[in-house]
């Protein structure tokens, strides 16, 4: 398979969901797909890094969530943004809409507090919605430690939110 | 099964990783597992609230694709080429004799056929290593004929 089609392929089967893990780190649809534009122009560049005996997704991820610890990182002076700009509204009626940005808007910004290491399995896990073996490849980590900081970063989302309930209370 | 699993093992039933029937049968029986298994699947669906299905705006392949460039391969071999060439040529007519002798031509046809296969059949090998070896050939002729000419003068 030519290169170009190669590349075409990995977008068509993996585009979406980089673009939506960007979309959670960055919360903003331009940086987003900036970074997802990258992540293919690396890969363009990397191919030679690539085994073509093995799925695409866990390779691609591994440089999408670099990118995105880079954007993080130079973000890090700024504001994180909490909600989502400009994405498409899917839900009816303004007080459901408004109900549903607000709980995006606190669970987004639990997100954004945990510690990177947490925040990248949780959105590996439920954003790209990436398997355990597939979490590993893509943050060369251990299978027990992908366990571990899934398990810790879930309760500590979900510890997070109930104090901020507790707060807004 | 007669010990608790631990809570990490629930956790990988509850994300579908694990699912023996052994496993199924203990959760229903033991009311402490059945606990951390409630607090994991509630942690894990409050998480799930992450996913979004923002899609990609129609046309961001095909600007990508726009932004890619292909590496001019058979412009680069050819320059090298004449480059090993030229550097015969120059340092003495002579030893293009001894450049056909020796081979080298076939181990450069042999370069230029992987290049091409790496390149145009889309096997893609970094293009700094197709440059870094071509050169290394013509820096290995230089110091080859280099070497012959201070023998011959000897």
């Amino acid at each position: 398979m030519a290169v170009r089609e190669l590349l075409q392929k990995m977008m068509e089967e993996y585009g979406d969901k980089i673009y939506r893990l960007a979309l959670r780190y960055t919360g903003d649809v331009f940086q987003a797909e900036d970074i997802a534009q990258e992540t293919f122009l690396r890969a363009y560049s990397r191919l030679h890094t690539y085994d073509r005996s093995r799925p695409a997704g866990p390779w691609l991820f591994r440089i999408a969530v670099n990118l995105c610890r880079n954007w993080s990182r130079r973000a890090g002076a700024r504001e994180m943004p909490m909600e989502i700009k400009d994405e498409p509204e899917v839900e009816p009626g303004p007080e459901h809409r408004y109900l549903q940005r607000e709980r995006e808007r606190e669970l987004l910004q639990a997100l954004h507090k945990l510690p990177e290491i947490y925040r990248d399995v949780l959105i590996l896990k439920h954003v790209a919605e990436l398997n355990y073996n597939e979490i590993c490849a893509a943050l060369g980590w251990e299978l027990s430690l992908v366990k571990n900081r899934l398990y810790r970063g879930r309760m500590m989302l979900r510890e997070a939110l109930r104090k901020g309930e507790i707060a807004d209370a | 099964m007669h010990r608790c699993p631990d809570p990490l093992t629930w956790q990988a039933v509850v994300d579908g990783e694990e699912g023996g029937a052994q496993l199924l049968e203990h959760l229903d029986r033991c009311a402490a597992c059945k606990a951390i298994y409630g607090e994991i699947a509630e942690a894990a669906g409050i998480a799930d609230g992450l996913f979004t299905g923002a899609a990609l705006r129609p046309g961001f392949a095909a600007a990508v694709l726009a932004r890619v460039k292909p590496f001019p391969a058979g412009l680069v071999a050819a320059a090298l080429f004449a480059l090993v060439a030229v550097s015969a040529l120059l340092l003495d007519p002579h030893y293009w004799h001894w450049w056909l002798t020796v081979g080298m031509t076939r181990h450069c046809g042999r370069l230029l056929d992987a290049l091409i296969e790496i390149v145009f059949l889309g096997r893609s090998l970094g293009p700094a290593w197709l440059i870094g070896a071509a050169a290394l050939l013509v820096a290995l002729e230089l110091v080859l004929l280099h070497k012959l000419k201070t023998v011959e003068e000897c």
